[in-house]
């Protein structure tokens, strides 16, 4: 799996392999996305029938990152039916994200602008901190 | 008669035997000449300023546990920890100061920065305020209480702590004119109340209208209304199915507005927060120089 991400990594993780301990196979581990459920389901059949019936059709239109299926996945993975507002909200504030150019990511040759969900539930999570 | 241990062959058996012995020192010689002429330190600064900081930090990591005096093992760690902080893996960048600190109790000055960097990042403020408070006190030069001392009043900003702030500006050793001012900014202006956007953003649109967001606002506004003409319309021909349609996309609209009018108010307070931040803070960062390692001596920029 890091191999693929990353060979340069992968070549020095092996290079000191005799000095893998069990602290650093447990920090090497990747963070698992927490579990969907039955509210996460909507959110999910939603953007099942968009990418397989839509986009398909239209092509990939999003200027953000994560684009718009894939923020409304998230936020219904993360959220469950709270999704729905978090989604309408990017809909209306996309062009204005685009205009401000705050957060530019290079992807596949094109500059998009991040606009994580994290950004617009940061607010109402501050209590986990 | 001649005995068998004098034969010619045996006697190529010693010269042989002898000099086995000559290789077999040599191989033990061996890992003590690579150890001489390690490349470690090389290869973490290539991969470094390769951008690939998680994998230098790891070769750094591999010298401090290679390293056999205390001193030396602190600032391999310390190195590894800000190349884990550059790599954006906070939580092991703490634990690699844990090991700095135990190893070189004289590095705490330079590891309290760190960590102070490592808590700003995540959003613990107050733990952010901790660290650059010990890192002020601690601080043996000019540039380092320069720079601790503005991020802990950027951290005291951050707490909403304004008076704080302002005593954290005056322990600097220079005047620091455009902290003060972006905080006189700061202290002038007013934040927005979430709660009120959010029952603004009740009426389509005027939750955005509320944090100053007018293009957002008219969006909304024009998308609600004609989703809302939609269902009413759909309802006077009594076309049911598409009436059930356009008002589940009117509910989905119409619950953005209000969380948007929320989350613009927030977006509003964070932005005006964020410049204050950064006006107190300027262009200040600090790297080590990586030539003197494994003494770790701060480079720092304003």
């Amino acid at each position: 799996m890091i191999g693929k991400i990353d060979p340069a990594v992968f070549q020095s993780l092996e290079t000191s392999r005799a000095l893998w301990s069990w602290d650093l196979i447990r920090e090497c581990q990747l963070e698992r996305e927490k579990k969907a459920n039955l509210l996460s389901k909507p959110g999910q059949w939603i953007v099942s029938f968009y990418r397989n019936q839509i986009n398909p059709a239209i092509g990939a239109r999003c200027s953000l990152v994560p684009t718009c299926s894939e923020y409304f996945r998230q936020a219904s993975v993360q959220h469950g039916l709270l999704a729905f507002p978090l989604i309408a909200d990017r809909f209306v504030r996309e062009p204005s994200v685009v205009l401000l150019q705050e957060h530019p990511v290079h992807v596949h040759d094109t500059i998009r602008f991040a606009d994580p969900v994290s950004d617009h539930t940061e607010w109402w999570r501050k209590r986990d901190r | 008669m001649k005995r068998l241990k004098d034969h010619p062959q045996f006697a190529l058996i010693r010269v042989n035997s002898r000099f086995i012995k000559v290789i077999f020192a040599g191989l033990l010689y061996l890992p003590f000449f690579a150890y001489g002429q390690s490349a470690g330190p090389t290869l973490a600064r290539e991969l470094s300023n390769e951008g690939d900081h998680a994998g230098a930090a790891i070769e750094f990591r591999r010298l401090g546990l290679e390293a056999s005096e205390s001193a030396g093992r602190g600032g391999w760690f310390w190195a590894a920890a800000y190349e884990y902080h550059r790599a954006e893996k906070l939580a092991v960048s703490d634990r690699m100061l844990d090991r700095a600190e135990n190893s070189d109790p004289a590095i705490s000055d330079r590891a309290l920065l760190l960590r102070g960097e490592n808590a700003m990042d995540v959003g613990r403020w107050d733990e952010g305020a901790f660290y650059f408070e010990g890192a002020l006190d601690a601080a043996p030069t000019e540039p380092q209480r320069i720079f601790a001392a503005r991020k802990l009043a950027a951290s005291r900003v951050r707490l909403k702590d304004l008076d704080a702030a302002e005593a954290a500006l005056d322990r600097s050793p220079i005047p620091e004119a455009d902290g003060r001012d972006a905080l006189e900014v700061y202290r002038d202006g007013r934040d927005k109340r979430p709660g009120l956007g959010g029952a603004l953003g009740m009426l389509p649109g005027f939750g955005y209208f509320y944090a100053g967001e007018w293009a957002n606002g008219f969006r909304s506004l024009i998308l609600n209304s004609l989703f809302i003409f939609g269902m009413v319309h759909t309802a006077e021909n009594e076309q049911w199915g598409a009436f059930a349609v356009i008002t589940f996309f009117e509910f989905t609209w119409y619950s953005g507005s209000i969380y948007g009018g929320i989350d613009a108010a927030h977006r509003f307070n964070r932005r005006r927060e964020d410049e204050c931040v950064n006006e107190i803070v300027g262009r200040a960062s600090f790297e080590p120089d990586y030539s003197v390692l494994p003494s770790v001596s701060l480079q720092f920029r304003f």
